[in-house]
């Protein structure tokens, strides 16, 4: 599943950009990875803005991002068993 | 010889550029973009020996926005005026996962680097212990641990900056692919196994969670009070730029009236005493008039900003601002657009997406300035019986008529916002994507340093095209004269507005208010006295408005004077307006766009007016 729909306050093990990937990506793409959102990284969704219930807060190495709810279907997470 | 700060976006690196250059600084775009560049001196017993820049802060070298292009540039070492003799690489202590990437980044390339461990005071309080010197080994560089919060270490930077004295950057030759491999997944994953390694090797004892922030954040995010807090700040902006600062406003305006009065006195010539009273007091009043909105709005925005409330503010409301075509950020420059759009235009450098800032200032001038509303009182006076909606006593439908034009603004704000979405240019993504920073304590030094530059951007820049223009109306209106008397049917005002008539014929104007309709390029609430003038009503005499009202309607009907009223919800602003937004936009390109498009917006819909309320 994808950030905007993985739960809240578990941790998630993301699955986007594994080292084998060879595709070309995008602006968008590459600054995700670059704040720490790659293969193999445990993350967590800390909070969904009031009123739409997006964007999504997650923590992600240490440090806070606020992703919209296009940027979050971006990532590809696993819940962490 | 000349030093770059280089750094992640929010690891002190302006505060440490404000430590180490204090007042000798200067603030400027760089040429051709609307980057900040901020350029600093360290003088040393008089003398200069190094020129500090302040770059944009980068995440990588994968450059994706134009401010990291900026960074990249000075990199690169494409121009003479893009480059450096040295890099002095900023890191967040508290931070060191995510500000480590750059260093590893800059070292492998092979660049000379030296490193400032900042924010060593916060580190140390949650406990952070590192070895410096493993850290040392493993980068290859000098590290100087330093806070740019209390001044420690600051004096330690600048000696080791000498030690570099005289050095010259080698030329270095980035790899084949270099933008490929940059983003690849490989490449990024191989650096955060570096830092991962590097950090387990070095860390004596642990970093501690912010527990501050999160308590702070379980309030300002919360579903039902972080609302409440974020409508309970945005009033107070309101109220600010409304309430607050119009006694400020008022003793501004009553020195100008009280130096116009005194000038009158003193000059004999009278050309000259007009010259001075009309045109170059009233000038540099009405310019000065709008500086106490302007610097409480941003000692009020560069405290929340500090503070790291405005990310969390642009987080609650980007889902809602998306659906009207602009990033959350935008919530604030609009609001105090609907004071003056001059503090609007200034606050959108909150926005980092160039596009949507652009966009954002262009469709400000629709929201409706508090600078109308005399117009609007007089034309809804003139046009709105003042009769209950409903039946309800307390409806009034003059009240609601304002209210209508209000929302007309803003409606078609919203409108033009999504259009322009739709059809600019695209530069950079825009993304909300950002990092929500830790709460700081925002230092005062730092308010009053960001206001001066604010009050100096706005009176060099813009002060002097106002002045210039409120000099040539002036000179349009007064000139030429009869026996020494202005008669105002025979001026070049009147000329032009003569010349121009024939196009607004269709909307029911004829050369009287085309004429009046010219002093409010200076400025919109000047145009009240204009139609007096133009219609012979004298001006602070007994019931002034009244037999203003009646005259206008009197002479153009209803159908031209709700034409007109339309015609003031669209037409450009004032010359203000245009002269900060060519600051802003670093260009005349879009002023020149945004006249042109609300000039049209504003003629089609005001004759549509005409069309529709003028009884055949
Ligand atoms: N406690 C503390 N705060 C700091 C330090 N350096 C910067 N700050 C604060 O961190 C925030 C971000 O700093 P700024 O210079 O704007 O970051 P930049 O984005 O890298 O230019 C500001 O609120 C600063 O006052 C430091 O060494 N210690």
């Amino acid at each position: 599943m994808t950030i905007d729909l993985a739960p809240l306050n578990q941790n998630l093990v993301v699955r986007s950009f594994p080292v084998s990937e060879e595709r070309h990506l995008s602006d968008l793409e590459s600054r995700l990875m670059h704040l720490g959102f790659f293969n193999g990284e445990t993350i967590r969704i800390l909070k969904k803005a009031p009123l739409f219930q997006e964007p999504f807060l997650v923590e992600v190495r240490g440090r806070m991002v606020a992703l919209s709810k296009e940027e979050a279907a971006l990532v590809l997470v696993e819940v962490l068993a | 010889m000349r030093i770059a700060l280089i750094g992640m976006p929010n690891v002190g690196k302006t505060a440490l550029f404000n430590k180490l250059t204090g007042s000798f600084q200067r603030v400027a775009n760089f040429p051709g973009v609307t980057v900040e560049k901020k350029t600093g001196r360290i003088v040393e017993n008089g003398k200069q020996i190094f020129e500090v820049l302040d770059l944009p802060g980068i995440y990588s070298l994968d450059a994706t926005t134009l401010d990291e292009k900026v960074t990249k540039d000075f990199l690169l070492q494409k121009e003479k005026e893009k480059s450096a003799d040295l890099f002095v690489l900023v890191l967040d202590a508290t931070n060191l996962e995510k500000s480590l990437y750059l260093a590893f980044q800059l070292r492998d390339l092979g660049y000379p680097l030296l490193i400032c461990l900042n924010l060593v005071d916060e580190s140390e309080k949650r406990g952070l212990k590192l070895d410096i010197n493993k850290l040392k080994a493993e980068l290859g560089a000098e590290i100087i641990s330093t806070s740019a919060a209390t001044g420690r270490g600051v004096k330690d930077l600048i000696q080791a900056m000498k030690d570099h004295l005289g050095d010259k950057l080698p030329r270095i030759e980035l790899p084949e692919n270099h933008q490929k491999t940059f983003r690849s997944p490989r490449y990024v994953n191989g650096i955060f196994k570096k830092i991962d390694h590097l950090l387990r090797e070095s860390t004596l004892s642990p970093l501690a969670r912010d527990s501050f922030s999160e308590a702070i954040d379980h309030w300002v995010l919360h579903p039902v009070w972080g609302l409440f807090i974020l409508s309970a700040l945005l009033l107070l902006v309101f109220q600010l730029l409304f309430s607050w600062s119009a006694p400020i406003q008022d003793l501004i305006e009553f020195f100008f009236s009280f130096l116009g009065q005194n000038a009158s006195t003193l000059i004999e010539n009278k050309l000259i005493r007009s010259l001075i009273v009309d045109g170059v007091i009233n000038g540099v009043g009405g310019v000065l008039v709008f500086l106490p909105q302007i610097l409480l709005l941003f000692l009020f925005i560069q405290f929340l900003e500090d503070l790291g409330y405005l990310g969390r503010a642009a987080f609650m409301m980007d889902s809602f601002m998306r659906r009207i075509g602009l990033p959350g950020k935008a919530v604030i420059p609009l609001l105090s657009s609907h004071a003056c759009a001059i503090p609007g235009i200034l606050a959108t450098r909150v926005i980092d997406n160039h596009r949507e800032r652009l966009i954002t200032m262009l469709v400000i001038p629709l929201t409706t300035c508090s600078a109308r509303l005399p117009v609007y009182a007089i034309l809804i006076a003139a046009i709105i019986p003042d009769t209950a909606v409903f039946g309800l006593p307390w409806l009034r439908m003059p009240g609601l008529v304002l209210f209508g034009l209000y929302m007309m603004g803003f409606i078609s704000a919203i409108i033009v916002s999504l259009i322009f979405k739709k059809t600019l240019p695209y530069s950079s993504p825009s993304m909300l994507l950002m990092e929500l920073p830790p709460y700081r304590i925002p230092k005062f030094k730092n308010l009053a340093r960001v206001m001066m530059n604010k009050a100096k951007i706005f009176l060099t820049k813009a002060g002097g095209i106002i002045l210039l223009v409120s000099i040539v109306i002036w000179f349009l209106v007064t000139f030429p004269q009869q026996n020494g008397e202005t008669v105002i049917e025979d001026s070049y005002a009147a000329g032009v507005g003569k010349f121009f008539e024939p196009v607004f014929r269709p909307l029911g104007f004829d050369w009287r208010m085309t004429t009046a309709l010219i002093p409010s390029i200076a400025a919109r609430e000047v145009v009240v006295s204009a139609m007096s003038l133009v219609l012979s009503v004298k001006e602070g005499s007994e019931g002034f408005e009244d037999q203003l009202a009646s005259t206008l309607v009197k002479e153009f009907g209803i159908g031209s004077l709700l034409a007109l009223l339309i015609w003031f919800v669209y037409a450009p602003q004032c010359v203000s307006t245009f002269a900060v937004m060519k600051k802003e936009s670093n260009s005349l390109k879009w002023p020149v766009f945004m006249v042109a498009y609300t000039l049209t917006l504003a003629y089609l819909l005001a004759w549509l007016t005409k069309i529709l309320f003028t009884p055949s």
